[in-house]
């Protein structure tokens, strides 16, 4: 089966720095890929670098194929349509990414006659349509509200609907639940997941939270300084993980399995991205490095059908995570 | 409350403003030295006729006297008679309002043609060598005083190549419309400057925001993005800018009516203040003063129709 869209060996260069280097990764259709890291790791940015939203600033380099074509080779105009009708975007913070002085109902049918080439009493019932379909209700009285006039969780559904308007195959949805309580996240997480199913759309969701990947996604890549450290399918990571950094971020969050024991943190904090240790990235905060992780960085080996870790550990950080559970 | 409600508040606003205004100006006029009977007759006339005319006019009355009676004509509207042309204020000020009006209308359109694609080019290609031509440019601009700038149009332009009048103004709105365009554009020019930077300052920053690239990543073209989104949000400050701008606005017109030797209410005004002719000034200033706030009401209505957020507070 081809993918998808498939990304190889992209790296983001900022002056200096290069704070995505060498992320690949491939995304089926239908699937939800979350990709999981701290802030700073590049996840952003490889989201944006995909649609070539970055700033002239920004040197991006490799390959992202949609459907075979290389979206980084694209000119902006063919990569301006299939912008929000093919591969649709949704941001962290909702409150700013909608454009505030316009109402929600026309920042949707701008979209729907841009690429559906929908317009007046048309594209006005769409958008009822779509606001129902986000679950925000009374939506035809919503259509002319402005994001202020909305809640937290409801700009959110708005945002989404809006990215829905061009009917994209795949949504990129960066941090959608950050901004968010925890009780409006679930609901975002479980529409997202009803829109995958519904609308037959993939997603690659991009978070710092590892509990939101767990009950959302397929499968996982672990970014961490701007490299995958390890990817797979997320039961196979949650059962055996095999990196130390996933290690480490499990054991940052609650466990019911590990309950009332004092969490783990992991010490010390990312490098920076001007100054990347030669080896392994994560090795300087790494409590089971060796001395060869400090010398060139490790690859990408398969530790399963589909499981792939840049870690030399693997197996120590597996007995490890075998003790804990 | 609706927008009805809302204006007509606002307009209710005006009259305590006018009102302050009336006072100021009334303080103010009879602070400044100089006698009206002298002015009117010459230093040569007798000190009988100068009284005679002082009790004419009413100033050899107390000056809460006179003060009370001003009142009573600002509030019927009655403005009175000049004292040196003798023929009704308000008709004075009717003659010549249209023109000014006119002058300062073109100047503000001329300024906003002139500020927004400057603004434009110059926030986009930012920190280039294009921005940085055109923010050098609102620099000398902006510290050119109007006459002067005025001085040089009408040197070089009218006198020198003769593509426009020298001064005065046409016998018609279309013929007005050619007349008024040098003065016009020296009003604008600095006007424009100021409206330039604020613009460019707001451009730069909405280009920035987070919404711009949403609308980016949705597939907008760049021309929607830049005019719908972009310009939309950030006009916002530079609406309240051009708002705060009218006053020297008209201030610019005094001066520039005086170098285009154009009939309009700023000539009006100088004349009428080194005459010291009290009922003009007096008059003028209300009507100006009104004038002012009724522009500050559009400048709020249209600020809330661009802003959503600006209604609700």
């Amino acid at each position: 089966m081809t993918s998808l869209l498939e990304v190889r060996d992209l790296a983001v260069q900022i002056g200096p720095a290069r704070p995505v280097d060498g992320v690949s990764f491939a995304l089926a259709r239908g699937e939800v890929l979350g990709i999981v890291g701290e802030s700073g790791s590049g996840k952003s940015l490889t989201l944006r670098a995909i649609l070539k939203l970055l700033p002239g600033i920004a040197r991006t380099s490799g390959a992202a194929l949609w459907q075979g074509r290389d979206l980084l080779a694209m000119p902006e105009a063919e990569i301006r349509r299939l912008r929000g009708r093919e591969i649709g975007m949704i941001f962290q913070e909702p409150m700013t990414a909608l454009d505030p002085v316009l109402p929600i109902g026309l920042q949707i049918t701008e979209s729907l006659g841009e690429h559906l080439a929908l317009h007046g009493a048309a594209a006005r019932r769409r958008a009822v349509e779509l606001l129902d379909l986000v679950g925000i209700p009374g939506a035809r009285r919503r259509l002319d509200s402005f994001p202020h006039e909305f809640s937290g969780g409801m700009r959110q559904r708005a945002m989404i609907a809006i990215a829905l308007a061009g009917e994209p195959k795949l949504l990129l949805a960066d941090e959608p639940t950050t901004a968010l309580d925890v009780t409006i996240q679930d609901q975002i997480l479980r529409l997202l997941l009803r829109l995958r199913d519904e609308l037959a759309m993939s997603v690659i969701l991009v978070t710092h939270d590892l509990g939101i990947v767990a009950g959302t996604c397929d499968r996982v890549a672990v970014l961490y300084a701007g490299r995958i450290m390890e990817t797979g399918p997320t039961g196979a990571i949650y059962r055996t993980p095999g990196h130390a950094y996933t290690l480490g971020l499990m054991r940052s969050v609650p466990h019911r399995a590990l309950a009332r024991q004092r969490l783990q943190g992991i010490p010390g904090v990312p490098p920076d991205p001007g100054r990347m240790p030669p080896g392994c990235r994560f090795a300087p905060r790494c409590t089971l490095a060796v001395a060869a992780c400090h010398q060139a960085p490790p690859p990408l080996r398969p530790l399963g059908p589909t499981h792939a870790t840049a870690c030399l550990r693997a197996e120590a950080v597996a007995g490890m995570a075998a003790v804990a559970a | 409350m609706g927008i009805v409600g809302r204006i007509g508040l606002r307009l209710l606003q005006i009259v305590p403003t006018v009102a302050l205004v009336a006072v100021l100006m009334f303080a103010l006029m009879r602070l400044l030295p100089g006698d009206p009977a002298i002015q009117l007759l010459g230093d040569r006339a007798t000190d009988a006729s100068l009284a005679r005319l002082r009790h004419e006019m009413g100033f050899d009355r107390s000056v809460s006297a006179q003060f009370w009676s001003y009142l009573e004509h600002v509030a019927t509207l009655r403005l009175g008679d000049s004292i040196t042309m003798h023929v009704p204020v308000t008709r004075l000020i009717l003659d010549r309002l249209p023109i000014t009006l006119m002058l300062t209308g073109m100047a503000t359109v001329l300024a906003l043609l002139i500020a927004v694609p400057l603004a434009f080019v110059a926030a986009l290609r930012e920190g280039g060598a294009v921005d940085l031509a055109i923010r050098m440019l609102g620099q000398v601009g902006l510290s050119m005083p109007v006459f002067y700038l005025g001085l040089i149009l009408l040197i070089t332009l009218a006198a020198g190549l003769g593509w426009f009048p020298v001064g005065g103004i046409g016998g018609g709105f279309v013929e007005n419309l050619y007349y008024l365009f040098l003065p016009a554009l020296t009003l604008a020019l600095s006007l424009a400057m100021v409206l330039m930077r604020n613009l460019r300052e707001a451009l730069i920053e909405v280009l920035h925001a987070e919404f711009v690239q949403f609308a980016t990543a949705k597939g907008l073209r760049r021309r929607l993005v830049l005019g719908r989104h972009v310009l939309r949000n950030a006009l916002v400050p530079t609406v309240t800018l051009l708002g705060l701008q009218i006053g020297s606005l008209v201030g610019g017109a005094v001066i520039t009516e005086s170098v285009f030797a154009i009939p309009g209410v700023g000539r009006l005004m100088i004349d009428s203040i080194f005459a010291r002719d009290y009922a003009v000034v007096q008059g003028l200033t209300i009507v100006l003063a009104v004038l002012v706030s009724l522009v500050f009401l559009l400048v709020d209505t249209v600020q809330g129709l661009l802003d959503p957020r600006q209604e609700a507070a």
